[in-house]
């Protein structure tokens, strides 16, 4: 069984879904029981699961309109690629 | 086919890509010239290196390694200009219990919703790389380099000039600062409010 100190550390040090998977099904188990440690590190684990899934997303959902590459951006940098395409 | 053996279209190139790239550039460095320039960088590199390009992953996976690159290179830059000397660790480290279990005495605030239950909806994440881009400074380049990029804590302490007790109040309150911003958007967004705030 971990202790807390381990399970704290183990978050801190790394994303927990990189543990094998007996490692990982330890640490959640001793998140989801204890009454110590149990309430901070879930909300840690949640955050990690979070931004894992936000990873996935970044990779394949379309930006908003507002964290898109503006369109004056695009025409200078199409511009310069142009510009120096070795095979133009 | 690889990209080698075609005419590369810069055009459709950065129609294709570039607001991909440049979300992933931005979230990170909330610079908007610089994560632009980030951009363009990016795809001139591409193209000189295009021969070496096998086609083993998609076009976008390749480009975006190439920034993952410049990025990490560019943050750790700015993370040796990055005052941390005005974090307070308010005294969890001297606790006894933190000694003890490795854990504040603080309790981190309870969720207003159930962020699983929506983490199949765009709307979430969109609203989630906008909270991203809007954390404060150190809080970013922290929760970036150990988060999104995976640094290992000794790589960021050092490049931060840290130790890990520090860093680990920052990624707690970049955490903090996550969650408020999601929590106010998303409820927002669910009363049917746009714009998100951060």
């Amino acid at each position: 069984m971990w202790r807390c100190k381990q399970v704290s550390q183990a978050l801190a040090d790394g994303k927990y879904w990189d543990l094998p998977p007996r490692k990982r099904w330890a640490l959640r188990l001793h998140a989801a029981i204890c009454p110590v440690c149990g309430f901070f590190n879930r909300y840690v684990m949640m955050m990690q699961d979070a931004t894992r899934h936000y990873l996935k997303h970044e990779q394949e959902d379309t930006p908003p309109e507002h964290l898109r590459l503006p369109a004056d951006a695009k025409k200078k940098i199409a511009a310069t690629l142009k510009s120096t395409d070795p095979r133009s | 086919m690889t990209t080698d053996e075609r005419t590369i279209d810069p055009d459709a190139w950065v129609t294709q890509h570039g607001d991909m790239l440049y979300r992933y550039a931005y979230v990170r460095l909330k610079d908007h010239a610089v994560a632009q320039d980030l951009v363009q960088e990016t795809f001139l590199a591409a193209m000189k290196a295009q021969k070496r390009f096998e086609g083993r992953s998609s076009e976008r996976s390749w480009l975006m390694g190439i920034l993952r690159h410049k990025l990490i290179d560019y943050l750790r830059k700015a993370a040796r200009e990055v005052k941390i000397d005005d974090i307070q660790p308010e005294g969890f480290e001297d606790s006894l219990l933190f000694k003890e279990s490795g854990i504040p005495h603080w309790r981190p605030p309870k969720w207003q919703f159930n962020p699983r239950k929506v983490f199949e909806q765009k709307e979430f994440w969109d609203i989630f790389s906008t909270c991203l881009a809007g954390l404060d400074e150190k809080q970013n380049l922290a929760f970036t380099l150990k988060e999104l990029e995976g640094l290992s804590t000794e790589e960021i302490c050092q490049e931060l000039g840290v130790n890990p007790t520090y860093l680990w109040v920052i990624l707690y309150r970049a955490r903090n600062q996550l969650k408020t911003c999601l929590e106010k958007n998303w409820i927002k967004k669910t009363k049917g409010l746009a714009n998100v705030a951060v």
